[in-house]
């Protein structure tokens, strides 16, 4: 059996318990399969489906956009997988308009994680990581805005890349902050990451890069490990250990980085879904709703002045990599928490689940930096990730470092 | 802190109506996004200190 039709099958054996799928195209799937031809012929994947898919409503995860026209083309980075010979099967469950971090959706039901069906897959991809952890397709794309590629990467067990901000286009996709917002692929392996990341961008190539020799890798401390569990620090400090790092950073004003990117997401995705707040309040999430009317309200001035920090923190950062090339840091607080569980502990601290899983994520996409995630073990059983974090355009470091963990 | 008083000024501001049911929750996540803000907005920033660049296709 081919690829496609072992991926047909995996959905419809796997699917209703994990529900990462929100449409199955298996007559577009098998017609594609048939000319296929390319890097990356015959590999399955999916999509988000904040992408734009030719025929359907591009929902972004909400019941509002069902109204929409169907798409009337297919997003360029699906052309570009689809060039290459990968296969269109489906599109894929997430947050609501990718405001949230567990893909608990009130419309199309949670993803489950499919290491644990009782927690979460993390968010807003969690469709996309869930779909590559249960073996379903190889090969997801997602978006990440404030951590919704790393976050269920590190939930799921899988290999997610963030690339830098503005490295691969972001036309056909449904908006959610302007100012953060990047696409970018998930993979069961760091040569298919590399593989999909190669045909959809325009710049240096980094499938076949290896070798660490030369590169200045340290371990964050600080922020990052004050704000992990220290099971979950340990394990990135074993991967910082097999790779030869023995220099630590402390990221400067990574917590106002954070806050930056919280304020910029709340008045940017407020602002962008004001129109239908004002209309049919009703329709929206009822998780995220009124955190969408408290950002549409919030000062121009409190948002002008995130913009100005961000940019100043930026250039904070940028002085680190002067020393090192490559930060590694947990990708997330702790392991997947369960369905429905609204607080979780730090350290003994106690907070909201919700907004704070983005916490080790947001400072790093605040400044648009290029990330892989990487699995690095598992906590209680459940995987986490690690961020392997290079200065701008830097891809081909990450990938460096994540072959060298694979 | 913003206040329960201060939302009809900020809803009037955006031409949203909010069903009262709806104001505690909204009233408390605008609470929480100024406490968050506050630690951006305390930053002393210097001229030069211009707005990130915003997304350019």
């Amino acid at each position: 059996m081919a690829a496609v039709e072992r991926a047909l099958a995996a959905i419809k054996e796997r699917d209703g318990a994990i529900n990462a799928f929100t449409a199955v195209l298996p007559e577009r799937a098998l017609a594609k399969e048939k000319t296929a031809a390319g890097v990356l012929k015959g590999i399955p994947f999916a999509v988000k489906n904040l992408f734009d898919v030719k025929g359907l409503s591009t929902l972004a995860g909400s019941k509002i956009n069902r109204d929409l026209p169907p798409a009337a083309r297919d997003s360029p980075l699906i052309e570009r997988l689809e060039a290459a010979g990968a296969v269109l099967v489906g599109t894929l469950n997430m947050d609501e308009y990718a405001y949230g971090f567990s893909t608990e959706n009130t419309h199309y039901g949670p993803t489950r994680n499919p290491h644990n069906l009782d927690h979460v897959a993390g968010g807003s991809s969690g469709g996309s990581a869930a779909a590559v952890a249960a073996g379903m397709v190889p090969l997801a794309l997602g978006s990440d805005t404030n951590g919704s590629i790393r976050v269920p990467s590190s939930f799921c067990g899988v290999w997610g890349l963030k690339p830098t901000f503005g490295r691969l286009t972001r036309d056909g996709s449904f908006p959610f902050v302007n100012s953060l917002d990047h696409l970018g692929p998930f993979a069961d392996s760091v040569d298919l990451l590399a593989a999909s990341y190669d045909v959809m961008q325009e710049g240096m190539a980094v499938s076949g890069l290896k070798g660490i020799e030369g590169l200045r890798i340290a371990r964050a401390t600080g922020y990052f490990e004050e704000n992990a569990e220290p099971e979950v620090y340990e394990l990135v400090k074993r991967a910082a250990e097999k790779l030869g790092a023995k220099q630590t950073v402390d990221i400067p004003a990574a917590g106002q980085g954070r806050a930056a990117a919280f304020v910029i997401t709340a008045s940017e995705s407020g602002q962008l879904h004001l129109p239908n707040l004002r209309k049919r309040p009703r329709d929206f999430e009822p998780m995220i709703v009124e955190r969408l009317m408290a950002g549409a309200m919030i000062p121009a001035a409190w948002y002008l002045q995130a913009q100005r920090v961000r940019r100043w923190y930026y250039r904070l950062v940028m002085k680190l990599f002067e020393t090192v090339d490559v930060i590694l840091a947990p990708a997330t607080p702790r392991p997947a928490q369960k369905i429905g569980q609204e607080t979780f502990t730090i350290r003994g601290r106690e907070m909201l689940a919700r907004p704070n899983t983005g916490l080790l994520t947001q400072p790093i996409s605040c400044i648009g930096l290029p990330v892989i995630c990487a699995p690095v073990g598992k906590v209680d059983g459940l995987p986490v990730g690690m961020q392997i974090v290079a200065a701008p355009w830097r891809e081909d470091h990450c990938f460096r470092v994540a072959r060298a963990l694979a | 802190m913003i206040g329960k008083e201060d939302l009809p000024g900020l809803m009037k501001a955006v031409d949203l109506k909010i069903e009262e049911t709806r104001i505690p929750a909204v009233l408390a996540n605008l609470q929480r996004i100024e406490q968050v803000a506050q630690a951006v907005n305390e930053i002393e920033l210097a001229p030069e200190d211009e707005l990130a660049p915003l997304w350019r296709p």
